[in-house]
């Protein structure tokens, strides 16, 4: 079921939550609930942890948000960056290396695809997001914000602290150290279809 | 900086864009969490600024209690020791 978001300006809707509105507080939660477990799910691999990860971030957000006090960041950048030093806990609790169901995350199949081609098509992405979850954190923040999220490079510096130039910066950093693992990824993509 | 042509650069984009999805939450998920986030009845712990005041006060008082637990253990034990050393060199 989705519901309509009430017409609430993020301003408003945060003075109002601060205020002990959680009418308020729920309109905001509805507008970010989603961006924030989908970028939750790609840094953790899977379903039932984004889940507890997703709730806790609004759950610390509440405590909060009446201390939240606007330094020209987005709301958005707030609940990214709780989200994002939450994950860093999960991973440091969690040092052993999770399973990562990936099939999960990727497979939309496209109806009328040969079953072969949805096969390579599948194992290129499940080899590509291991290749992101093998990158430095900040790296994978990174790529997340910039292709899941779709946020701009000044987006993606207010949630990482960082200015658009270092963010650009770390962004073409990633994409060379990507380079030698994507040309595997997509020759033995290649091999297997042959 | 190194270089790298801007083509390759391009293909590793476009795998990404492609394959980077946004993932939704389930719709149960999302419903559940929301009533738990707005229900007033909902149970929340919070620790209030007198709260935590009183949990440091209650750790440093564990802890002078403990280093003087320490020194009146040694002092006991040097004591004893001392009249161990009397005893047998009588």
């Amino acid at each position: 079921m989705v519901r309509k978001v009430p017409e609430l300006s993020d301003e408003i809707a945060l003075k109002l939550a601060a205020q002990g509105d959680q009418e308020a507080f729920g309109v905001l939660y509805e507008r970010y609930v989603g961006r924030i477990y989908s970028y939750i799910y790609y840094r953790t691999g899977n379903q039932h942890d984004a889940e507890d990860l997703t709730a806790r971030v609004f759950f610390r957000a509440l405590r909060h948000v009446e201390n939240y006090t606007d330094r020209g960041l987005p709301l958005s950048a707030w609940l990214y960056r709780i989200a994002h030093n939450l994950v860093a806990n999960w991973h440091r609790d969690n040092s052993r290396r999770k399973e990562i169901p990936l099939d999960e995350i990727i497979l939309v199949r496209q109806s009328g695809d040969l079953p072969e081609a949805v096969l390579i098509e599948n194992e290129e992405k499940e080899n590509l997001l291991g290749v992101i979850h093998r990158l430095p954190a900040d790296r994978q923040q990174l790529i997340i914000l910039k292709f899941v999220e779709h946020l701009s490079n000044a987006e993606i510096g207010q949630v990482m602290g960082r200015s658009e130039g270092a963010v650009k910066s770390l962004y073409h950093r990633t994409l060379l150290s990507l380079r030698g693992d994507f040309d595997h990824i997509l020759i033995s993509g290649s091999n297997d279809g042959l | 900086m190194e270089k790298a042509p801007s083509s390759e650069f391009d293909r590793i984009e476009n795998v990404m864009h492609s394959s980077l999805q946004p993932v939704a939450p389930r719709p149960e998920f999302v419903e559940g969490l929301h009533q738990r986030l707005t229900d007033p009845m909902t149970p929340t712990v919070r620790f209030t600024r007198q709260y935590s005041s009183q949990f440091i006060l209650l750790i440093i008082a564990t802890v002078l209690s403990g280093i003087v637990f320490i020194l009146t253990a040694s002092r006991v034990i040097i004591s004893l020791i001392r009249e161990f050393r009397l005893t047998s060199s009588s």
